[in-house]
Order: C-alpha cells, then sequence, then structure tokens
C-alpha cells in the first residue's frame, strides 16, 4: 500500500515534469558568436534563429558589458548653468528587448527588468534611474523593439528568426544573450549564449585603451604630439 | 569626412578639425602667441565637452611647443637653472590643479570652472592689451633714452636667494617656484601652456632678457604640459587623441603661414587685432556661461568592465 503511493507520487511528479518541459519549449541560436560592429555599414550584424512550442510572450533579451557611469542634471548657479551629479550607476552599458508580439504583461516585465537590472551606487532612487533609462534609451543604448520576430512557420510549433542591428556607439566587450517566455505571471528564461562584440578602427581601439590603460594611453599621446612636433620642426627648418 | 571622436564622444568632420588648427596656428604664428587660450574655447564652441578640450589642448600644446624648445636650446636661450625651478613649481602646480579638476569633473561643474576662468582671463588680458595697443597706436613714436635704475621692491627680500649665472640674476627660488606653481595650475584647469603668463613675469619680475623668457618659458611648457597630459588621461580620460594630432597637424602647417605675414604689419596693429578676437571669445564663452544647455541630463562614463 506504501509503496503503491509512492509509485502514485513518482508517476505524478514525472508527468508534471514532462508537461512543464512541453509546455515551455523555448530554444535558440544566435547565427555567429563574434559580431564586428562598424561605424560604415548598415547591414544586420547577426541573426537569432529560434524555435518555442508556444506562440506565448516571447523576450529576447540582449546586454552589454557592464560599465560604471555618473548621471549629471543641469542646474542653474548665479544665473549660469552648470551640471550636478545626480547618482553614479553600475548596469549593462547596452539593453535590447525583442518581443514577438505587443501586450502589458510583456511591457510590464521588460520594464521591470530593465529597472531591477540598473543598479543605484548609494541610496536608491527610481527617478533617477527613470531619468537614466530615457537618458540611454535617446541614444539607442537601451531598447526595446516589439513585435521584431519574423517568422519561419504559421502557428505552433513556432519557429523564428530575429534580426540584430547593434547602434554604432555599443561598446565592445562580452554580450549576453538570452530569451524568455512568459505566460500569466509565470516566467521560463533559457540560458544565456556569450557573443563577443568587436568595433574595428581607430576610434574604438582609442576608447578602449585610454578606459583600459589609462596611464600607458597618456604617455604614448604625449609621446605621439612630441614625436609629431620634432618632425613638424624639422620639416619646415628644412623648407 | 565625419569621424568618431572616441573620448569627447561626438561625431565630427575632421577637415573642421584641421581647419580650426590652422585657423589658430595662423594666429599663433602671426602674433607670437602660444594659442591654448584660443583654441580651448574654439573647441568648446565646437561642442567639444570642456573637459576633453582642456585634456586635449594641453597634448596639443605639448607638440607645438616640443620643436620650439629644442630650438631656443640649440641657440642657448634656455636658462636651465630658472627652468628648473619654474619647473618644481609647474609640476606642482598642475599636479594639484588636477586633483582639483577630478574633484570638479567628478562633482559636474568642471565645465562651468572652465568657462568663469576663461572669462575672466580673456577679459583681463583682452582690455589690457587693447589699451595698451590703442595707446601706442596714438601716441607719436618717441625715442626714450631712459636710463634703467634698479629699484628695490619686496620680491627682493624673499629669502633662498640664488645666483643664476647665465641670466646675471640674483633672486629668490621662491619667485620661479611661485610663478610656475600659478602657471602649472592654469595649464591643467585651462588647457594652455601658460606663457602669457609667464613671460611678461620673467621680463618684469625677474628680470630676465626676452629671448631667454622665451625659451626658458617654452622649456618649462613642455615637460609641464607633458605631466598634464599624461595625468589628464589617466585620472580624467579627457585627452582625445584623434583630436588632438588633428589640431597638432592644422596648427603647425597655419603657424608657419601665420609667421610670415607678421612683418606686414605693425606691432599695435597685430595687437590690436588680436585684443578685438580675444575680447569677441571672451564674450561667446560668457554667452555659453548663461544660456541654457538643450539637454536636460548627461551621462559621464567613469569605467567600462
Amino acid at each position: 500500500m506504501h509503496f503503491s503511493f509512492i509509485k502514485i507520487i513518482f508517476l505524478f511528479s514525472l508527468f508534471l515534469h514532462s508537461f512543464e518541459i512541453k509546455s515551455n519549449v523555448l530554444i535558440f541560436d544566435v547565427s555567429q558568436k563574434k559580431v564586428s560592429v562598424s561605424s560604415d555599414s548598415e547591414d544586420t550584424h547577426f541573426t537569432i534563429y529560434g524555435f518555442s512550442n508556444s506562440p506565448k510572450n516571447l523576450v529576447l533579451k540582449i546586454t552589454g558589458p557592464n560599465q560604471k557611469v555618473v548621471l549629471q542634471k543641469k542646474k542653474k548657479v548665479f544665473g549660469m548653468w552648470t551640471w550636478n551629479k545626480t547618482g553614479e550607476f553600475s548596469y549593462p552599458s547596452l539593453f535590447h528587448y525583442y518581443t514577438n508580439i505587443i501586450n502589458n504583461e510583456i511591457d510590464f516585465h521588460v520594464k521591470k527588468d530593465l529597472v531591477d537590472n540598473i543598479k543605484l551606487i548609494g541610496k536608491d532612487d527610481d527617478n533617477l534611474k527613470k531619468e537614466l533609462i530615457d537618458k540611454k534609451m535617446s541614444i539607442d543604448l537601451f531598447s526595446i523593439k516589439n513585435e521584431s520576430f519574423e517568422l519561419l512557420s504559421d502557428g505552433a510549433p513556432l519557429f523564428f528568426r530575429i534580426p540584430i542591428k547593434l547602434p554604432k556607439n555599443s561598446p565592445a566587450g562580452k554580450y549576453l544573450v538570452s530569451m524568455n517566455l512568459m505566460d500569466k505571471g509565470s516566467k521560463f528564461e533559457t540560458k544565456k549564449i556569450q557573443i563577443f562584440v568587436e568595433k574595428p578602427g581607430i576610434s574604438s581601439f582609442i576608447f578602449e585603451f585610454a578606459h583600459r590603460f589609462s596611464f600607458l594611453y597618456g604617455v604614448f599621446s604625449a609621446m605621439i604630439a612630441i614625436g609629431l612636433g620634432i618632425t613638424a620642426g624639422f620639416i619646415f627648418k628644412k623648407n | 569626412m565625419t569621424f568618431y571622436l572616441p573620448i569627447a564622444e561626438i561625431e565630427i568632420n575632421l577637415l573642421i578639425i584641421l581647419f580650426f588648427g590652422f585657423i589658430v596656428g595662423f594666429m599663433s604664428g602671426l602674433f607670437g602667441v602660444g594659442g591654448g587660450f584660443l583654441m580651448t574655447p574654439l573647441l568648446i564652441f565646437m561642442g567639444i565637452p570642456p573637459s576633453t578640450a582642456v585634456g586635449t589642448e594641453s597634448v596639443q600644446i605639448l607638440g607645438s611647443s616640443v620643436s620650439g624648445a629644442i630650438a631656443h636650446g640649440r641657440k642657448k636661450n634656455i636658462d636651465y637653472e630658472i627652468g628648473s625651478f619654474l619647473l618644481i613649481g609647474g609640476i606642482f602646480g598642475s599636479t594639484f590643479g588636477i586633483m582639483i579638476f577630478n574633484f570638479l569633473k567628478e562633482s559636474g561643474n568642471i565645465d562651468l570652472i572652465i568657462n568663469i576662468l576663461y572669462v575672466i582671463f580673456l577679459l583681463v588680458i583682452g582690455i589690457l592689451m587693447l589699451i595698451e595697443s590703442i595707446f601706442s597706436l596714438v601716441r607719436k613714436p618717441r625715442i626714450l633714452k631712459k636710463i634703467y635704475k634698479k629699484k628695490r621692491n619686496f620680491l627682493d627680500y624673499l629669502p633662498f636667494k640664488l645666483r643664476f649665472r647665465q641670466s646675471g640674476i640674483y633672486m629668490s627660488i621662491l619667485l620661479p617656484v611661485i610663478v610656475g606653481s600659478f602657471t602649472g595650475f592654469l595649464a591643467s584647469l585651462m588647457g594652455v601652456g601658460g606663457g602669457f603668463v609667464m613671460v611678461p613675469a620673467m621680463i618684469y619680475l625677474f628680470r630676465m632678457g626676452t629671448v631667454s623668457a622665451i625659451g626658458t618659458s617654452l622649456f618649462q611648457i613642455v615637460f609641464v604640459t607633458l605631466n598634464v597630459s599624461i595625468l589628464q588621461a589617466t585620472y580624467n580620460l579627457s585627452v582625445d587623441l584623434i583630436l588632438a594630432v588633428f589640431l597638432l597637424i592644422g596648427g603647425v602647417i597655419g603657424a608657419q603661414y601665420g609667421s610670415k605675414y607678421t612683418s606686414k604689419f605693425k606691432g599695435e596693429q597685430i595687437r590690436v587685432f588680436l585684443a578685438l578676437i580675444v575680447i569677441i571669445v571672451c564674450i561667446k564663452m560668457g554667452l555659453e556661461l548663461i544660456n541654457e544647455p538643450p539637454m536636460n541630463s548627461r551621462i559621464i562614463i567613469q569605467d567600462a568592465f
């Protein structure tokens, strides 16, 4: 009697588990794991290919490398305009969300996820976070693109593809791509796929060099200036 | 030829940078001034953040003054003893200035301070230069036979006196250290070489010869701007190398053409013209202070990891 009861419980849990897996199948992959973002290219940088057995609320999330920033707001002092430090943040430099449909649930989840992932150093303040999000949205580093899935099949199971174009000002570094399936308050998240974004060109090299090896960058800049100055002096002396 | 400046974080046409570098270089050659106090405001007017304009200008001044310093060194126009004390002061003043710069940048007030400093300095220099040059133009030329009698003043009572053999001066070492500190401080906060303060100070306070004052000033400027460039890049991330290189190229070529036209004008005419330019730049800087910025907030990236 006791054994039969355990057997029933085991079979029932297996059924529930299989139901969960069966109802939330969401698989995706990226077309390439090394992406080059150049300033002159207008093409798609990479494509997400995926499959889900349920055409529910699907969200693709891309996050950029972390950065620490200061938000400054304008302030008037004795009739003159200046900037006032209002908050210090630590957060992924880029947040891009792509959804298959648009509705209140998906909108709420995406915006909540965005706010939750921005860490305000010191005292928490949602208004400051909102200010920062608006600012980042204005320069395309944060964005929510609804109804951006290109369906490759009709109805369930759903095969889809999402063309991704990163903005020109995307920082180079490690990015994480993940997908979420949302259904009536429950959320299923896939494992994260890491991609590496590189930015060819001198601008990106200078940015990385200046931020990662500031002292060496300073010495290098000074050496370049001295070299150019001496070369110019030599050329014009000859002339 | 639009290019994204990685540190200034704006897209700009490099031909415009070359052009403005050329214009300021031309004026430097024409007027015989360093040009830092004209270039930094011009960069700010072009939309470069003031802190980046100041940091980048230090690199440009380093490049443009190094060949002049070498040339003066070859002609033995540099008093290395006085230059060393100016340099000690300059390194101290500029390092202290960078610390202040960093504090002001963190608090968001650096742009305001840079603009205020420029308005004050340009106003004082512009008015003094205009008055002096107009008087020179109006006055009839007179040949003055002035027997210079050295009057003792409070500077002669300063301690730590030393005899500087090359210039034949007996003065306190505190004097070049203080002047050097002040110009070093200005170099770090305003992105200038400081020659417009140092050369008159050396001529009137140290009683050095004009050529030796210019040579020694350039010697100090090279090492102080070297210090400022490295510290600005290290602590304030405010050196845009691409911007500096294009300014340097434009400036060096412009200076060569400018110096060719110097002989075509009277000294007083050139000074009136320069004074008017300085006053116009000063008014524009003043307007920048009271004009409301178009954006409500801005983001400063401190660290990427």
